[in-house]
């Protein structure tokens, strides 16, 4: 079994969406999130001069952020971590430190060159990662869940499967998901929906009422 | 049914460290069902995925923690083989085996993981070549 699951995000949609995944994993096996963000340092050399170092560290912060924001709604715990280096080193690196289990890792399908580039992170974390390691691969498609009305009719969907009786009172546009708020008679609380704009994956948290009123 | 397929090569360790990783998943006993699949590549001699060492292997250790198994074979490219059954059985995961690392240490995997890594339209669970190393 999975006590800690490493899911490393570089802030795009495809590592929200390997987030997804991790977090939804990490509830089923009552595991924690190790969430990584690394700041490439060749990136970096390059684009020093022209944004400021801090740029890349600002931007992980805030991709770090949502992961635990995304772990904490579904009252899973997260930590995180911020680093600087080779990618793949510092995940494999990160993996070995906190001895985890299963590192989940977002893939594009993209071609070419660029497919070379990316496709050589995910090959060489599975080459070389301790865990087992699931990829998630961002399908071609680009968004499909296009307004706020697709995001609250797959919403009602799935609160129907996960039987909620509830109401969709409030829906809000994260970078790369939206979430669907949703309010339910009785001791249930109110459910939270996230929905993933391009696979149109959909994750209920059920929230005890009262809490995260403010969050 | 939570629908896993595993690709076996004829490595009976390997196998077994993709019985168990698969064995590993939530609720595997009511939800998963797993199909074990084995690619001949070219196969003269007519033989039989039911006679694979590293497939029964896998299979009993799978029927053991309770996991509902059926076997698939096929002759062609495994990579595309496998892309092919998962989307025909619209799979929800692909399991496969890291390959087992040389004496430099350095992992040798097959061009098969990549290409599936890389062309699955679904999650792709690699066992860690250590763990297919036991």
């Amino acid at each position: 079994m999975y006590d800690r699951i490493l899911v490393p995000t570089d802030g795009s949609e495809g590592s929200a969406h390997a987030a997804m995944r991790a977090v939804d994993l990490a509830g089923q096996y009552g595991a924690s999130i190790h969430a990584l963000y690394v700041v490439d340092e060749s990136v970096r050399g390059l684009l020093g001069g022209l944004t400021g170092s801090g740029r890349l560290t600002e931007q992980g912060r805030h991709a770090l952020d949502q992961v635990a924001a995304l772990a904490d709604a579904s009252g899973v715990e997260a930590v995180t971590e911020l680093r600087e280096g080779d990618p793949a080193d510092s995940i494999l690196d990160y993996a070995e430190e906190v001895d985890a289990d299963l590192l989940v890792a977002g893939t594009h399908g993209r071609s070419g060159v660029e497919r070379r580039l990316v496709g050589s992170v995910a090959e060489r974390l599975v080459r070389h990662a301790p865990c087992p390691v699931l990829t998630v691969r961002l399908p071609e498609s680009d968004v499909t869940v296009e307004d706020a009305g697709d995001a609250e009719r797959l919403a009602a969907d799935a609160l129907a499967d996960a039987g909620f009786d509830a109401d969709i009172v409030g829906t809000r546009r994260q970078t790369h998901l939206w979430v669907v708020e949703a309010e339910s008679e009785g001791d249930a609380g109110d459910p939270l929906v996230y929905v993933d704009p391009v696979t149109q994956q959909t994750s209920v948290v059920p929230r005890p009422t009262g809490r995260y009123k403010n969050g | 049914m939570y629908e896993v397929i595993l690709g076996i090569d004829d490595s009976e360790r390997r196998a077994i460290a993709q019985a168990e990783t698969v064995a590993d998943l939530p609720n595997a006993a009511e939800t998963v069902h797993a199909t074990l699949f084995h690619d001949f590549t070219e196969n003269p001699t007519g033989a039989s995925v039911h006679q694979m060492a590293s497939v029964r292997r896998a299979k009993e250790h799978l029927e053991e923690a309770g996991v509902a198994v059926s076997l698939q074979e096929s002759s062609g490219d495994p990579a595309q083989e496998i892309l092919a059954l998962a989307e025909e059985r619209d799979a929800d995961l692909v399991c496969l085996a890291g390959r087992k690392r040389t004496p430099a240490g350095k992992a040798v995997f097959g061009s098969v993981t990549q290409e599936v890594i890389l062309n699955a339209n679904r999650p792709v669970l690699v066992c860690s070549p250590s763990e297919a190393e036991d």
